[in-house]
């Protein structure tokens, strides 16, 4: 009982709505984004906004997916799983995750981030085509998910490593994506524009199609 | 980031598989179920005890539902509801939190305390008589004491004052993994019986 003491201390100051422990697979990604999606319905945010939160829960997910390298049998495995949290605060969604990686890539990782947080949003952007160039011309993939991220989110990558041992660390980053309420009115505009051109259209066609003639057989 | 260590460190220690804090109604239990569905799914337990788990799950949330709609239609409480599931090598533990108001305390303290010094035998009995008095009785409407004999462990609870009007009421269940030693005891008081 004392577990959820402690859990209601950390829960208390209400920005947290659900945590999942443990490994991640396709159709636990499904669901945790159906839980988030229903989440954001209830509150009746609006569609760019679940978009975007829903977009970067998959990149969080499908990162503990691909990059978790604590093998299972270890002894620290069973402490160590993956972990994916969703939150809210006023004006903010928060994602966090965490997962096992090999000490070797974490030193390239941090430098990694840091660099990305040091980037304002245009060299961001200029460095996400880079990218995607890069990744059209040789193949280059990965860490572009990381770079999304940044863009998306609106603000820096939060991130942590504990270390485990002597090969492995567990990284642990935080995503804030900020509801600008400016960006949110235009992509609403564009919406309902989009949404009123297009039943308009639907009308227009449906008029087009009941002035046919029927056709002789 | 300190947030986030901490709620890791919780979630390590306590051996918790998922937390959930907010508004639970149908729409939100379905995922909610799913995603616990799926974490059972990587287990190597029998049927049986997922089937216990789930069955647990289902009236856990089914009590809180219920006491959404009966007991919280105001918006300030909605949110308070708490469910974790967690998970070690022994057994599932499902934790359960919401507010009640200060009159109802003494009334579910005396149901729980029932309960619990009932042995599984009487549970089975005492469920068996609610429904050949009322056949038409839904689960819902048993539901502590079904929980009790879906568990056949004792139900953990625990109230912490909140101002002179409510109160915060925590209930535990577990259900252990390997039912061969629980199962058995039963088995042989109906065998006797």
């Amino acid at each position: 009982m004392d577990s959820i003491e402690r859990l209601q201390k950390i829960f208390a100051d209400d920005r947290l709505i659900f945590a999942h422990k443990g490994e991640v697979n396709h159709q636990l990604l499904l669901a945790i984004c159906r839980l988030a999606e229903v989440e954001m319905d209830l509150t009746s945010e609006v569609f760019y906004m679940k978009k975007r939160v829903v977009h970067l829960i998959i990149e969080c997910l499908q990162n503990i997916i691909k990059h978790n390298s604590l093998p299972e049998d270890s002894a620290a495995a069973a402490q160590f799983k993956p972990t994916f949290m969703f939150g809210k605060e006023d004006d903010r969604y928060l994602l966090a995750s965490g997962n096992t990686l090999l000490n070797h890539k974490a030193h390239h990782l941090e430098n990694y981030l840091n660099y990305l947080n040091s980037l304002n949003p245009y060299r961001l952007q200029k460095f996400y085509k880079g990218a995607i160039k890069s990744v059209v011309r040789w193949g280059k993939k990965g860490r572009m998910g990381l770079v999304e991220m940044a863009i998306k989110s609106h603000d820096k990558i939060d991130f942590s490593f504990e270390p485990i041992d002597e090969q492995y660390c567990y990284f642990t980053y935080l995503i804030s994506i900020r509801r600008d309420p400016h960006i949110l009115a235009n992509a609403e505009n564009l919406r309902s524009s989009w949404e009123a051109e297009t039943a308009k259209k639907i009308q227009e066609g449906e008029n087009a199609t009941s002035e046919v003639p029927p056709t002789k057989n | 980031m300190k947030y986030v260590s901490q709620l890791n460190n919780v979630f390590r220690r306590d051996e918790i598989i998922f937390a959930y804090q907010g508004v639970i109604n149908e729409l939100i239990s379905r995922p909610m179920i799913s995603i616990i569905e799926r974490c059972m799914d990587k287990q190597d337990d029998s049927l049986n005890v997922k089937r216990r788990v789930y069955i647990s799950l289902m009236l856990c949330v089914g009590d809180i539902i219920d006491h959404l709609v009966h007991f919280h239609s105001d918006e300030e409480h909605r949110d308070k509801y708490l469910l974790t599931v967690g998970l070690n090598k022994e057994e599932y533990k499902i934790s359960v939190g919401y507010q009640i108001q200060n009159e109802h305390l003494l009334g579910l303290r005396t149901k729980l305390d029932a309960l619990n010094h009932l042995d599984n035998k009487e549970v089975r009995q005492a469920y068996n008589n609610t429904k050949l008095e009322s056949p038409d009785i839904e689960v819902t409407q048993v539901d502590f004491l079904y929980l009790r004999k879906k568990t056949n462990r004792q139900i953990n609870y625990r109230f912490d004052p909140i101002d002179d009007k409510r109160s915060y009421f925590t209930y535990q269940v577990s259900i252990a993994r390997n039912l061969k030693t629980e199962v058995q005891p039963v088995l042989e008081m109906v065998a006797t019986a």
